[in-house]
């Protein structure tokens, strides 16, 4: 068995914003749409080297693996929220016995 | 982006913003919403040795409670005259709540009809940051009114009155999670936990 923790950030690929000194995070939601967002790069969390955009849990289902989360600025579409896939949370797998 | 008076209306009814009580129907315009005086005023009592903002530990808090630096006046039915040169601190008889969360911030302004005869109600301080009003203490708390600090720089006396419309409050979009005052918001810290075989 492994124990997964899922904390509040999703992973996301970078690209540049719409000011020199902003970023597009893009984010891939469950059904595998995008969602484009212009943020600040101090917004960004890295982990070993890896992008993630920290967002706020609104509801976890754990049924269909997967949380709808509160994007921390509005998207281009004018999304706020999306559900996401567990696996497109950052997570730390420990096994256990 | 400034809110129009739906958008507005609309975040009072999610819950995304607290006027309390809600100001009644004229009182709204396309972009703002008026706000009445409270029934108190406070006036600063001249003399005394200088006070210094810049000092640490400096709080305005007990300046204000200081009874040989401040007095509360009443506002009878007659009006307060606000003599010409005189400078007040006054409240709002609504109070604010900016929920975090909600992304709002605001600016208090004044009023044309006031400005035209001198009087205006905020001395370079109109901003009201998201998060004003957040008691964590009680989520449901209705906020707190807004200190305006009122001067006249014209030549007339104007009579202040309680429920007067004295200032407008202009809302405006965050447009992303600040940083203070978000502590566990948006950090990342929060977590749950799955089995998988």
């Amino acid at each position: 068995m492994t124990e997964i923790t899922y904390f509040e950030e999703v992973r996301c690929e970078l690209s540049p914003g719409l000011r020199d000194d902003h970023l597009t995070a893009c984010v891939t939601d469950e059904e595998g749409r995008t969602q484009y967002l212009d943020v600040t790069p101090t917004l960004i969390n890295r982990h070993e080297g890896v992008p993630f955009l920290p967002v706020g849990f609104v509801q976890i289902d754990r049924e269909r693996r997967r949380v709808l989360v509160e994007f921390p600025c509005e998207a281009y579409s004018g999304a706020n929220r999306a559900w996401i896939a567990f696996e497109h949370l950052r997570h730390v797998d420990r096994p256990i016995s | 982006m400034i809110l129009s008076d739906r958008e507005i209306e609309a975040a009072i009814r999610h819950g995304f913003l607290t006027i309390d009580p809600v100001p009644a129907e004229h009182l709204w315009t396309s972009t703002a919403v008026d706000l009445t005086l409270d029934a108190t005023l406070v006036r600063w009592k001249p003399g005394g040795p200088a006070v210094r903002p810049g000092l640490p530990g400096f709080n305005i808090r007990r300046l204000l409670e200081d009874p040989d630096r401040a007095e509360r006046v009443p506002i009878f039915t007659e009006g307060y005259e606000l003599q010409p040169g005189q400078f007040v601190l006054g409240y709002t008889e609504q109070t604010i709540h900016l929920p975090k969360g909600s992304r709002l911030a605001a600016r208090v302004e004044g009023k044309s009809s006031l400005a035209r005869l001198g009087v205006g109600v905020h001395v370079t301080a109109p901003t009201i940051h998201a998060g004003f009003g957040d008691n964590p203490d009680d989520p449901n708390d209705r906020g707190l009114p807004i200190q305006l600090e009122i001067f006249n720089l014209g030549n007339l006396t104007v009579a202040l009155d309680v429920g007067m419309p004295i200032c407008q409050l202009i809302l405006e979009e965050v447009r992303e999670a600040p940083v203070k005052g978000y502590a566990g918001q948006f950090s990342g810290q929060k977590s749950f936990t799955e089995l998988r075989p």
